[in-house]
């Protein structure tokens, strides 16, 4: 189990990223509970990624919409649309105390897209408790710890 | 631009962030649960947020554990926001 504390609302993990057994990069990603997926730029992955390895390999692939502005104009979801490609994680560690493994993470060249979103698809695993008055988030891979913490804590 | 600070005291990351807004941070921590520790590189445009992965990656090879923070539009309107739904 670990806890993060909010940052003006946001909520942030350290966390270290394995392709295979060696630690490939190391990022901190934003709780983003709106995000359907785990995403980030390709470059802070690994600096010598290219997107052409991902489409002659055909990786999977998906358009997400993000959010731009352009002056006054509508929004357009369509030319506002960032490609990203899946990288298949063969461990993902959040803080010292949480390794899950066998998750995905999608990665962009899209230069317009440089921050790093833990999506839903990896924080559905997981469970969390928030107390407002420290603005902690208690974050944990079973039930069974947070509801020690929450003993612990009535005691 | 790339900045590179090597500051050896030891910052939160809050205090980091306020005082280098719409930039991208390198961080070298001592443990992935921190929330605190040296300041190493500042970028603040996204033509040198590649330099500052570079940055991360060289210091991840040589096993020091570093990650990158701040998470601000810096492009202006040309970026998208950290929204993904």
């Amino acid at each position: 189990m670990l806890y993060t504390v909010s940052d003006d609302g946001i909520f942030t993990v350290n966390c270290e990223l394995y392709i295979l057994e060696k630690r490939n990069a190391a990022m901190q990603f934003i709780i983003d509970t709106g995000a359907s997926i785990t995403c980030c730029r390709a470059k802070e992955l690994g600096v010598n990624l290219e997107e052409e390895d991902f489409i002659v390999n055909k990786a999977s692939v998906r358009y997400l919409n993000g959010v731009l502005k352009e002056g006054n104009k509508e929004y357009s979801r369509d030319r506002y649309s960032i490609k990203f490609y899946e990288v298949k994680m063969n461990k993902l560690k959040i803080g010292t105390s949480i390794v899950l493994e066998n998750v995905s993470v999608w990665i962009t060249f899209d230069k317009r897209f440089y921050t790093c979103l833990m999506g839903q698809d990896i924080l559905d695993k997981l469970y969390y408790m928030h107390w407002s008055n420290t603005k902690k988030l208690l974050i944990a891979d079973n039930a069974n710890d947070l509801r020690e913490y929450v003993d612990c804590m009535e005691d | 631009m790339l900045h590179v600070l090597n500051q050896t005291d030891i910052k939160s990351f809050n205090t980091v962030k306020r005082e280098f807004p719409y930039s991208r941070i390198l961080m070298q921590i001592a443990s992935l649960d921190d929330g605190e520790g040296q300041l190493l590189a500042v970028s603040d445009s996204e033509d040198s947020d590649d330099d500052l992965c570079k940055k991360l990656h060289e210091y991840l090879e040589k096993d020091i554990l570093c990650i990158i923070i701040g998470s601000y539009v810096q492009g202006g309107e040309r970026n998208a926001i950290y929204s993904v739904r």
